[in-house]
């Protein structure tokens, strides 16, 4: 079993491939995460997205990898109704929503093309894995409790789909009123969304949080997607296929 | 922050120690002192301890990067206690359409939400944005400790 982690982008990215790799292999994958990290990250100056934010280069002579996500982001849009949107209320754009999903599912692609069967990508908690574990068991995630990190309060059995969570786990509990402690906050803290890939779960957790708690509903209606919502008030939802998924 | 298999306690421990904080349900941050750092940005932060010790006043951390936007909290202290903590900035697209919210809701069903035990090969949760939102009431509260 090969294992990594390095703190890219923000967060950490680990990789694993259960039967042994070269380790040029998982060079290769967290090269791939620098080389997304360098063109599509609003906070570096010299990034491919920073110079067409600053008018440095034209929306017709963007990269290949660029043009991608403007598309994918473009078709998260619509399918989202809206909800989902790079275009930033300051001016400019910012495809971290989506390029997170997309590197992910890429650099499984990476370990695919190289014949691995069994593995997992991680990035922050959005994951796309295949095969089986270590232990020739199914990979088994948990869904991390919003209210405590140390705790999950769901596992899942995602058996080769993508599965990512948006939200924050600081949301909820953060606008806690000390004068009305009884006061019910109807948010959402938390969508953990179980798609075809990780790609496909991260755009629509993203934008289904981004509905409130009519987001569940909006991945309940979308074939091939299930998901689970953690509100403020600590009850969850999920969606009718959810269970399904529900590891015994 | 799902870069740790959860087999054993001692792992969890570990995550523990990164996250450096949990959250308690009366939304202050639960604390870890033996993870105290000075230096690390992510360290624990005793605002029992030291909560009546503030200036009062609104106190506004710094904005953290938190990859999918910015987190940016103030802290507002009355008698010398902090009363109450609000998010000025989090991740959130803004919504632009009203259509979806308006549909109907289907039959979903629910629960209150219980700790799991059983084996875990990794997570999937968002605490990027608890990381930033530390770093940022980190940074209102030591304003409000010298009244700005």
């Amino acid at each position: 079993m090969t294992r990594a982690t390095r703190l890219m982008m923000g967060m950490p990215i680990t990789v694993e491939v259960v039967s042994p790799a070269p380790a040029a292999l998982v060079e290769d994958v967290f090269a791939h995460f620098a080389e997304v990290d360098a063109r599509f990250s609003v906070y570096k100056a010299d990034s491919e997205i920073s110079a067409i934010n600053a008018g440095r280069v034209g929306l017709g002579e963007v990269s290949e990898p660029m043009r991608e996500v403007f598309a994918l982001a473009e078709k998260t849009r619509r399918d989202s109704d809206g909800y989902f949107d790079i275009r930033r209320p300051q001016g400019g754009l910012d495809p971290s929503g989506i390029v997170k999903g997309w590197a992910i599912l890429n650099a499984a692609r990476i370990l695919q093309r190289a014949g691995v069967v069994n593995y997992f990508v991680d990035a922050g908690g959005d994951i796309q894995c295949a095969g089986k574990n270590a232990l020739n068991e199914p990979w088994i995630i948990g869904v991390r409790n919003p209210f405590d990190a140390l705790t999950v309060i769901k596992r899942i059995a995602p058996d080769g789909r993508g599965v990512a969570t948006s939200g924050t786990s600081a949301r909820g509990q953060h606008i806690y009123d000390p004068k009305r402690p009884e006061r019910t906050i109807d948010d959402v803290v938390s969508i953990t969304v179980i798609g075809p890939d990780v790609l496909e779960a991260d755009r629509f957790a993203t934008a289904a949080f981004a509905m409130g708690r009519a987001g569940l509903a909006f991945i309940d209606r979308l074939g091939g997607f299930e998901g689970y919502l953690v509100g403020s008030d600590r009850r969850a939802v999920w969606t009718r296929g959810f269970g399904g998924f529900v590891a015994p | 922050m799902s870069f740790l298999s959860c087999r054993s306690p001692a792992v969890v421990s570990a995550l523990a120690a990164t996250v450096g904080a949990s959250l308690t349900p009366f939304g202050a941050f639960a604390l870890s002192p033996q993870a105290q750092a000075p230096t690390d940005p992510m360290a624990p932060i005793d605002v029992a301890a030291k909560r009546c010790h503030f200036q009062d006043g609104s106190y506004q951390g710094g904005s953290f990067d938190a990859y999918y936007g910015n987190v940016q909290i103030t802290v507002n202290v009355t008698g010398g206690c902090v009363a109450s903590v609000t998010v000025d900035d989090a991740p959130r697209h803004r919504p632009r359409s009203r259509r979806i919210t308006e549909e109907a809701m289907p039959m979903l069903e629910s629960e209150v939400i219980d700790a799991q035990s059983g084996r875990i090969d990794l997570i999937s949760g968002a605490t990027l944005t608890a990381e930033a939102y530390i770093r940022s009431l980190r940074d209102a509260l030591s304003q409000a400790a010298n009244g700005k």
